[in-house]
């Protein structure tokens, strides 16, 4: 849209003005101050987009109306606006109705262009270029920042945030909270508690030195107390031993002053007279015995017998004894030798058991021990240990490989089916022929899609051409009304000028009436054609070719014929390119040969394949799993193996150790053994028995020998040779005729009685002489030689035996003093030097210092109990055990969190250098547009305009590269961004359509003279390439810059009414 | 040479009654488990000793530090004394939080033990049966320790406490990267002289060949922190006639950390999870030291399992699920912690070309590790408020690991920087 003119009725200061412009380019106003520059700007707006009463001051002095002339699309119109109270005025677009067909009309030309954008961006004062607030309204700050940051910066700004996020969730901003101070207090807690329990090593190396000096002092005062205790005891001993020993010393002394008559008995006197009657006694009866002896032998003699004969008899009775004993021991002998037989039977039997390798001999070299028999139950055990384990692991591993072989044959099974294919080439067969079935299955729909389009196509050209037979009458009829209008019309014309019809003056209305029926005729049978051939001919006419039924349904056959050819020769090439396109629906079943399927089926079939060859790699997956795991078993039954083998050489080396044959029979080498230990006792009892039979038959050889000596002297009669046999002897001698001796029996009984009475008379001597030997020693003894000596010297004994019995006593006494203390020894000069009052108080002092030691070990001793057990608590105490570990665990959870909050702060860092890269060169394009005329207004001294990712504010670069915020720049700066940014923006507009004037009311006031002259300079470019500008100005001098740059400024009247109605008001 | 056999363990590093790191929320029983797990792996140590009748212990530094030194200490003379009680014979050297000092104030330590807490040390002889097995002494300067070699017999054991020589030890452990290191090899060749060289630093196990005899770190018994997952242990030390050393570990860790990810297929369901999780956990055998497994498992599955797993109680009902189907009698304690994330594949470099994401990690690629150190610079200066906690976080920002805030960064961008448009177009 073109500003060509601005004629204001009324508007404000404004009557009856009506200022040209030039279609395009620069257009200056002069006018000082008053003049109603701004107004004029404001009347532009009103008619754009409606008057704002109270704002513009229409209402004080009447209506406000006026109109603005435009050229638009290459056409001029004229919108003209009037006010209305309490509305914003009614509208007009040239010759449109008055309201909503104008205002429309109005937003078409303005390209729906809002007010607010109108305002802000096409016709700006200095106070809009001063607001930043101006370029915020959403309408304007989307064209500004972007409407999207587009995936890439939507997911940097998310991530920056996450990241912000969990960072202060890790430690806040003002960083007095977070889960690191959480953790960094705990320690801090827990660094507390450990300073309450102390030093604990300090505090048990300090209990431990306590329990030590304690054990120490304890040990001292201990040795300490046993010393006074020696000490003590010995001045007690010595107390209690310096009585007796001074009484044994007194009566030692009275002892050894009397005479000694050691072994002199109490009743000497009385046994001296005893032994004197007894003496008398038998004096008397010596000498009667031996008289009667003399007279018994005497008899005897008279009657003398065979003396030999009795000797014979004595050797006879002695032979007799040693039969009977000759034969108990040869019965005893027999026995011993029957059982060693049995013993023996027994032993070759348990020998015959073992086998040849076993002897006596070998028995009695390496005997069976209890040690051996140990050993072996321990090897064999560890053996049998070995050996079960391996057999439970080889009947496991047997199971796992009859399981494996069993999928294994399964799978080759179902791999042979595979026809020599691998695995992975049978899935990836299936998978393509899953593939082609499913393009197969479209192919046919598309088939039959196309077959049934051409269908229809047919059968629509059938319907076109039936429809175009219309009846000849319809089309003679059309002619004939479109005729009958034509001549109507111009009959009518004809009528109408000549006046010739019937009618008078109102003949040319007839004609005229004739004339528009005729036109309406011909126009209705024209717009039927039309709409008929609209309808049958529409589809050829885009492709500028002559349009007709049969050509529409050639082209319709022949493009569905190429699609349904194409799509046939795609059907053939997926089913082979040898055999026949198959019948739509249906394809031949090649695996079944006679049976025949659909694609459906073929789908199925190839999924269920497809399915089968899936299961079959997860079957190969597990078959490998279970082929590890059995790699797994054979090494442990390689380890089982080897300690089997390891136990198997032990159990050899034992049986070796052992002197047993090697084998692997546990149990028979276990029997064997204790066959053996069997054996081992039998042979012992032999040996036994075999002693005991040869000690036997050694007594029984040297008994015959005293017999044949006993037989020898017997006479020659009464024997049979010199091997006579004893028995034989003895009964021959029992069984001889016994010779005639009457006289026998009384003479060896008188001389029995003889020998019996010499005997008593022997007695009685020897009694005699004991008498007078006693007699004698009792004399001697007392050292006397009369009886009345003995009686005084008696005397003197019974005195001194009283004194050795006091002397005994004190002795005894002082004996068992000193046993009591058998440790302690007395000299003695100690005696000698004792003083009971100085022991005494010895005594006392050692018992007082015993006491205090006492108490003092007592004290110790709680001391000592209360550090041992302050000792056991602190072990048994796990509070610092546990508060440490708690400690290493927080801080290796703190260590973690720092690292996280480490790299959340070097991914902030990253994050901000990706944004600050799409900040610097993503910038939206109005920005970018802007950046360049930034450069332009300020001599490039900012020459970049961006803004934060995210963010709906401007940041400008300075030529030092200095990020500066737009409210940090000058008042002149900012005015400049903010007019590069409008003339970006303006720009942008213009290449979305939208070109509507540009209106600058006085913005160049807070420019200096250079960047004054580079905005003109800008202007004008800007001009040039396109967009009209209108700008007013109060400063003469800017006037004349542009007109030094050749725009011609219009300079506006000084509007009298106003100044003084400003003036009056 | 022909030494007489024997046997000697060598263990460094316990750091007894260190709390372990990043454990988390764990049961009383397994708490307490963990809190003792240094000193239970002492116990360990001790009890191998006997078993495989060794004829002396080496410890190399960084047996306690001043801070925990109570019950360390208490633990160490208890130990000390059961090794006495069988006659082996303890060396100890001391390291970096052990130093001299430590080992002569407060601690009771019974006759069978050695420390060699002055410099120079003379070297100290393990005698069996009125024969020299060995000679234990510190590594020293190298014509000192010439000097020694030549009057030393049987074994010649040489301790390096841990941080001592700290070029010598770094060097061993990277042997493989410096081989052909002029000074590394003059080191070798000195090291050499030792039929056993004893290395202290117990971050990581390491064996280094030196002619006849061997370099050995055994790495810690019990790992403190996260990072390692393996399993801690000490090494028992054949020597053989020949003077040959045969190493060979001995497990002692109590606690063991398994990070296990799994991979769940589209549509795959809470029971095959729940499967793949306790077929994941038997297919680890659990050592016969270890009374507690801190399980991380790292599962990536479709967006539905995802989301069916995202509250705790879920993780939990998962957890509780896995431990319910797979009581054994293996004696372990198992602490699960589940990391699960919905399917994420990263797009080619064509898709990501030009993205803020591809934008966003060549940044921080380039800036990083210097960030980091800058981050670490700047966090005292920052304007804090006058309250002590701030000393600790200061403390815990000196010790951030770079890697790790790096990981941090690359899973910042993939959560929140990815262009969803090029995912959704490959789908």
């Amino acid at each position: 849209m073109r500003l060509t003119e601005v004629d204001i009725s009324r508007f404000g200061v404004w009557r009856d003005l009506d200022i040209p412009l030039s279609g395009s380019g620069v257009s200056v106003f002069y006018g000082p101050n008053e003049a109603g520059k701004s107004t004029l700007m404001r009347f532009v707006r009103g008619v754009l987009y409606g008057f704002r009463p109270q704002a513009d001051g229409s209402g004080t002095s009447g209506a406000a109306q006026g109109e603005i002339r435009i050229v638009h699309d290459g056409q001029s119109h004229t919108i003209r606006r009037e006010a209305e109270p309490g509305q914003r005025g009614r509208a007009r677009f040239d010759d449109l109705d008055w309201g909503a067909v104008s205002e429309a009309r109005i937003r078409q030309v303005v390209r729906d262009t809002t007010e607010s954008v109108y305002q802000n961006v096409f016709a700006i004062g200095l106070s809009e270029l001063q607001e930043l607030a101006t370029l915020d309204a959403d309408e304007v700050a989307e064209h500004i920042y972007r409407l999207s940051l587009g995936p890439e910066g939507e997911r940097i700004l998310r991530a920056r945030g996450e990241f912000e996020r969990q960072r202060r969730r890790l430690l806040t901003d003002d960083r007095k909270a977070g889960e690191l101070v959480t953790l960094s207090l705990r320690l801090e807690e827990i660094d507390r508690s450990l300073a309450d329990l102390g030093d604990l090593s300090h505090k048990h190396q300090h209990l431990r030195a306590e329990k030590d000096r304690l054990a120490a002092q304890i040990e001292a005062a201990q040795r300490r107390k046993a010393d006074l205790e020696h000490d003590l005891r010995g001045y007690r001993f010595l107390d209690r031993v310096h009585g007796p020993w001074k009484r044994v010393t007194k009566l030692r002394g009275e002892c050894q002053a009397l005479p000694d008559a050691a072994g002199l008995p109490e009743d000497a006197l009385a046994r001296f007279d005893q032994i004197e009657r007894d003496l008398n006694s038998q004096q008397a009866r010596r000498d009667t015995l031996i008289k009667e002896a003399d007279r018994l032998d005497d008899e005897a003699d008279q009657s003398v017998g065979n003396s030999a004969q009795v000797q014979h008899e004595c050797a006879i009775q002695r032979l007799s004894d040693c039969c009977d004993e000759l034969g108990h021991r040869e019965r005893r002998l027999h026995e011993k030798q029957s059982r060693v037989a049995a013993l023996e039977q027994k032993l070759h039997a348990r020998l015959g058991e073992l086998g040849n390798g076993w002897s006596v001999e070998r028995l009695t070299r390496t005997p069976p021990t209890a040690h051996g028999v140990s050993r072996l139950w321990d090897a064999a055990r560890r053996y049998q240990t070995a050996v079960a384990r391996r057999r439970g692991t080889v009947r496991r591993y047997k199971k796992c490989v009859s399981a494996a072989q069993k999928r294994q044959v399964e799978f080759q099974d179902r791999m042979k089916l595979l026809e020599g294919r691998s695995l992975a080439e049978a899935v990836r067969v299936a998978q393509q022929r899953q593939r082609d079935v499913r393009e197969l299955t479209k192919l046919r729909s598309e088939e039959l899609r196309l077959t049934a389009q051409a269908v229809a196509a047919r059968s629509r050209v059938a319907i076109r051409s039936e429809i175009r037979e219309l009846p000849p009458l319809f089309y003679e009829l059309m002619w004939f009304v479109a005729l009958a209008g034509i001549v109507l019309f111009f009959a009518g014309l004809w009528g109408a000028s000549t006046n010739n019809v019937a009618g008078g003056d109102t003949a040319w209305i007839v004609g005229l009436i004739f004339a528009c029926f005729g036109v309406f005729m011909a126009g209705a049978s024209w717009t039927v054609k039309q709409h008929l051939d609209q309808y049958f001919k529409a589809p050829a006419a885009e492709g500028n070719e002559p349009v007709t039924s049969a050509t529409v349904a050639d082209r319709g056959d022949r493009t569905v014929g190429e699609q349904l050819a194409h799509v046939r020769q795609s059907i053939r090439n997926l089913v082979g390119p040898g055999e026949p396109v198959p019948a739509p629906r249906l394809i031949g079943g090649s695996d079944t040969g006679s049976e025949t399927i659909d694609e459906s089926d073929v789908l199925l079939r190839t999924a269920g394949r497809l399915a089968d060859l899936q299961a079959l790699q997860r079957e190969e997956r597990q078959i490998q799993d279970l082929r590890h795991r059995l790699s797994r078993y054979r090494q442990v039954l390689r380890d089982r193996q080897r300690i089997v083998s390891q136990r198997r050489r032990e159990w050899c080396d034992t049986l070796r150790d052992l002197g047993i044959d090697e084998t692997l029979h546990v149990g028979q080498v276990l029997q064997a053994w204790q066959t053996a230990g069997d054996a081992e006792h039998l042979r012992r009892a032999v040996a036994l028995t075999q002693d005991d039979v040869d000690a036997e038959e050694r007594s029984i050889e040297n008994l015959r020998r005293q017999m044949s000596r006993l037989i020898a002297d017997l006479p020659a009669d009464a024997v049979e040779g010199p091997n006579a046999d004893p028995r034989k002897v003895v009964s021959r001698w029992m069984n001889r005729p016994r010779k005639s001796d009457t006289g026998r029996e009384p003479r060896v009984a008188l001389r029995r009685q003889a020998r019996e009475k010499r005997r008593d008379a022997e007695s009685a001597e020897a009694m005699i002489r004991d008498q007078l030997v006693r007699r004698t020693t009792l004399l001697v003894q007392a050292g006397c030689a009369t009886r009345a000596e003995l009686a005084n010297r008696l005397q003197g004994l019974a005195r001194r035996e009283d004194l050795i019995r006091q002397l005994d006593a004190a002795q005894s006494e002082l004996r068992s003093i000193a046993e009591s203390e058998p440790q302690l020894a007395i000299v003695e000069d100690d005696l000698l030097a004792f003083d009971a009052a100085d022991n005494k108080r010895s005594i006392q002092r050692i018992e007082g210092e015993l006491k205090q030691i006492d108490r003092d070990l007592q004290s110790e001793h709680q001391t000592l109990g209360r550090v041992t057990r302050e000792l056991q608590e602190l072990v048994g105490d796990r509070r610092a055990v546990s508060l440490q570990f708690e400690r290493e665990q927080t801080a290796s959870r703190l260590k973690h969190e720092m690292e996280i909050w480490c790299a959340l702060d070097s991914s902030i860092d990253a994050v901000d250098h990706i944004r600050h890269r799409m900040e610097r060169y993503g910038q939206s394009q109005t920005l970018q547009l802007a950046s360049q005329y930034l450069d332009r207004l300020t001599c490039g001294k900012y020459p970049n305009i961006w803004s934060r990712l995210g963010e709906r504010h401007l940041c400008i670069d300075d030529d030092a590269e200095q990020t500066l915020r737009v409210e940090q720049l000058s008042t002149g700066t900012r005015e400049q961004v903010f007019l590069a940014i409008r003339l970006a923006m303006i720009r942008r507009f213009a290449g979305e359509g939208i070109e509507l004037p540009m209106v600058l009311d006085d913005v160049f006031v807070n420019f200096d003279q250079i960047r004054t002259e580079a905005a003109v300079d800008t202007i004008l470019d800007f001009a040039e390439q396109g967009h009209q500008i209108l700008l007013f100005t109060c400063h003469l001098h800017l006037a004349h810059l542009f007109e030094s740059k050749g725009v011609e400024p219009v300079w506006l009247p000084v509007n009298a009414a106003a100044v003084e109605k400003r003036r009056a008001g | 040479m022909s030494v007489r056999p024997f046997r000697f363990v060598h263990a460094t590093n316990l750091r007894l009654d260190q709390p372990l790191w990043g454990i988390g929320s764990i049961t009383p029983e397994a708490r307490r488990i963990a809190e003792d797990a240094t000193l239970l792996a002492l116990g360990h140590i001790v009890t191998a000793c006997i078993d495989h009748r060794a004829s002396c212990l080496l410890l190399t530094g960084n047996c306690f530090d001043a801070v925990h030194a109570f019950r360390a200490r208490m633990a160490l003379e208890s130990a000390c004394e059961r090794l006495a009680e069988h006659d082996i014979e303890v060396f100890i050297v001391p390291g970096v939080i052990d130093p001299a000092a430590t080992w002569t104030n407060g601690i009771h330590l019974p006759p069978n033990v050695t420390t060699f807490d002055r410099r120079p040390s003379e070297p100290v002889a393990v005698v069996r049966d009125s024969e020299v097995l060995a000679t234990v002494e510190p590594y020293e300067e190298r014509a000192r320790t010439s000097e020694r070699g030549k009057l030393s017999s049987g074994l010649r054991i040489g301790l390096v406490g841990a941080g001592q020589h700290a070029a010598l030890q770094t060097a061993f452990a990277a042997t493989q990267q410096n081989a052909g290191n002029a000074k590394l090899q003059t080191e070798l060749h000195h090291a050499a002289q030792y039929g056993y060289l004893a290395l202290g630093n117990g971050s990581e196990r390491v064996t280094v060949s030196l002619g006849n005899g061997a370099a050995h770190d055994p790495g810690c018994p019990q790992p403190l922190d996260g990072q390692r997952t393996h399993a801690g242990g000490c090494s028992l030390i054949e020597v053989d006639r020949s003077g040959r050393v045969n190493i060979q570990q001995i497990p002692t860790a109590i606690v063991r950390r398994e990070e296990i990810e799994l991979s769940l297929a589209e549509g795959d369901t809470w029971d095959q999870l729940v499967e793949q999780m306790q077929a994941a956990l038997l297919d680890r055998e659990p050592l016969p030291t270890e009374k507690l497994w801190l399980v991380r498992w790292m599962i990536t599955a479709d967006a539905a399992l995802a989301a069916s797993l995202a509250s705790s109680s879920a993780r939990d009902e998962l957890c509780e699920l896995v431990e319910q189907e797979l009581a054994d009698d293996r004696g372990v304690i198992r602490q699960h912690e589940v990391d699960i994330r919905s399917d994420w594949l990263p797009g080619d470099r064509a898709e990501l070309s030009g993205s803020t994401y591809e934008e966003f990690l060549e940044f921080l690629s380039e800036r990083l590790p210097a960030e980091v150190e800058r981050f670490r610079g700047r966090l005292p200066g920052l304007d804090w408020p006058e309250a002590g906690w701030v000393g600790h976080l200061i403390a815990a920002g000196e010790r951030i690991d770079g890697q790790a805030v790096v990981a941090r960064t690359q899973d910042l961008a993939r959560r929140h920087l990815y262009p969803t448009e090029a995912a959704a177009s490959r789908d």
